[in-house]
């Protein structure tokens, strides 16, 4: 299925495209915001009231 | 970067910073069970008494609320009515609202509750609307019609579906996969995108028996969406589809949630809890009163020999309340899920390929917060290509 060296290539393409920017560097920095779960969750806790578990089930609970 | 984009990372950034200073910024949230009876009775309810027809002391409620909101966090407070089904006491919630948005209370707060949506009409529904900004419900919604009804007592055509989309548009709906639905798993999810959900939170049932036939089923259904979301690539994907692949370029081993760290569950009877699944109501009394003897910010407590070697276990979710109640041990996972697990890990890496790699798009074309996403996805599928490969 994965052809690594296809993978790789595009890697280095999107490297050297954000090369210079202005991008935080970090992915946690994109996600990271909610407390606890450091972005292993959808992301949309800010934007409801959910900064904590309150059954977004990312993490299997029912 | 934009300005609103460098704004919205610089409150981020904030909010992080100030998370390591402050031991304030605890996620806080006060959980009041309403009442443990619910009028329906889903096969993968984990309540373990819902015979009870107790429900909550309003005076108990407000004095734990009156301790409770004197005392400011930077996050504020969110207020979880907890059930069975909550809204069989709407009555006292009610008045617990109106009695708390009255007092001065220095913290900010929220009211929140997770319903099953079928007693939301009439003078509850109006009452919600009137409020909806300061009380957020979640609906728990598992498909379509059929499968609604066979996990949740048929209840699809109680539901008013419509009122929720329109009256909290940026609240999750949670939806739970059953043995008895994973069949439509696909037609499901794509259902609720139909209905206009943005944020749709699907898991397998925890603390139920899955066995092997599921497996191939499960993988199936997942191809399915996976073409969906290929063919619908403005959808916000489910969460079954957002695994966080960038954690494998650290490797570093991180909780799943805040339980028992960054977050607090006060129960009714105003005692502190890693988080709600740890009440006697729901864990057993036993049980509950050997969880504050947990450490959860040891990595030995919350993640076991068996998984810590596995190439997947920074991005294999778990639930520690769930572990304690099944298993004894919140780092003893559901090792029956553990194959399901591995089959949307092999499934949604070869979406994410598919979506980057084999991609038609130009690079100049992807706005620069897209391309930093990416190429933290594909850092980390490299590191677990080989063995996602294995996965059979």
């Amino acid at each position: 299925m994965f052809n690594l060296s296809k993978l790789l290539e595009v890697k280095q393409k999107l490297q050297l495209s954000l090369a210079g920017q202005d991008v935080a560097s970090n992915y946690y920095d994109l996600f990271g915001y909610c407390s606890g779960c450091d972005g292993h969750c959808s992301g949309t806790c800010d934007d409801t009231c959910e900064g904590y578990c309150s059954g977004c089930g990312d993490c299997g609970s029912n | 970067m934009n300005r609103e984009t460098r704004q919205r990372f610089k409150s981020r950034f904030l909010k992080k910073s100030m998370s390591m200073i402050t031991k304030k910024n605890l996620t806080r949230g006060v959980y009041i069970t309403t009442n443990v009876t619910c009028n329906l009775n889903c096969v993968y309810c984990y309540e373990k008494d819902k015979t009870s027809k107790e429900t909550f002391s309003l005076e108990d409620a407000k004095s734990v609320l009156t301790n409770t909101l004197r005392e400011t966090t930077t996050r504020g407070t969110l207020i979880n009515f907890h059930g069975g089904e909550p809204f069989l006491s709407f009555h006292k919630i009610r008045e617990l609202c109106e009695w708390a948005w009255k007092q001065e209370f220095p913290e900010n707060f929220t009211f929140f509750a997770t319903s099953n949506g079928t007693l939301i009409h009439g003078e509850i529904k109006d009452w919600l609307y009137k409020n909806r900004k300061r009380f957020i419900v979640s609906l728990s919604l598992d498909g379509n019609e059929e499968m609604q009804n066979l996990n949740r007592s048929n209840s699809f055509d109680k539901i008013d579906i419509d009122f929720f989309v329109k009256t909290w548009p940026f609240q999750g709906v949670k939806v739970t996969i059953s043995p008895l639905t994973i069949r439509q798993l696909a037609e499901g999810i794509i259902f609720i995108h139909n209905k206009g959900f943005r944020d749709i939170r699907a898991n397998l049932a925890q603390m139920i028996s899955w066995d092997s036939s599921s497996k191939d089923i499960y993988e199936t259904q997942l191809y399915h969406l996976a073409q969906f979301y290929l063919e619908n690539p403005n959808l916000d994907k489910c969460s079954l589809f957002k695994i966080p692949f960038h954690a494998l370029n650290s490797k570093e081993l991180k909780k799943w949630c805040g339980a028992g760290t960054e977050m607090e569950a006060i129960d009714i009877d105003g005692k502190k809890y890693p988080c709600h699944l740890f009440f006697p109501s729901v864990c057993g009394k036993e049980k509950s009163k050997h969880a504050t003897n947990i450490n959860f910010r040891e990595i030995e407590s919350f993640t076991s020999s068996e998984c810590i070697n596995c190439p997947f276990v920074v991005i294999c979710p778990t639930c520690y309340g769930s572990n304690y109640i099944e298993r004894g041990d919140i780092k003893l996972r559901d090792m029956n899920l553990c194959e399901m697990e591995k089959i949307r890990f092999k499934v949604v890496a070869e979406y994410e390929y598919k979506r980057i790699v084999l991609s038609n798009e130009k690079i100049i074309d992807i706005p620069l917060e897209e391309r930093h996403k990416r190429l933290s996805i594909l850092q980390g599928l490299e590191k677990i290509v080989a063995d996602i490969e294995n996965i059979t």
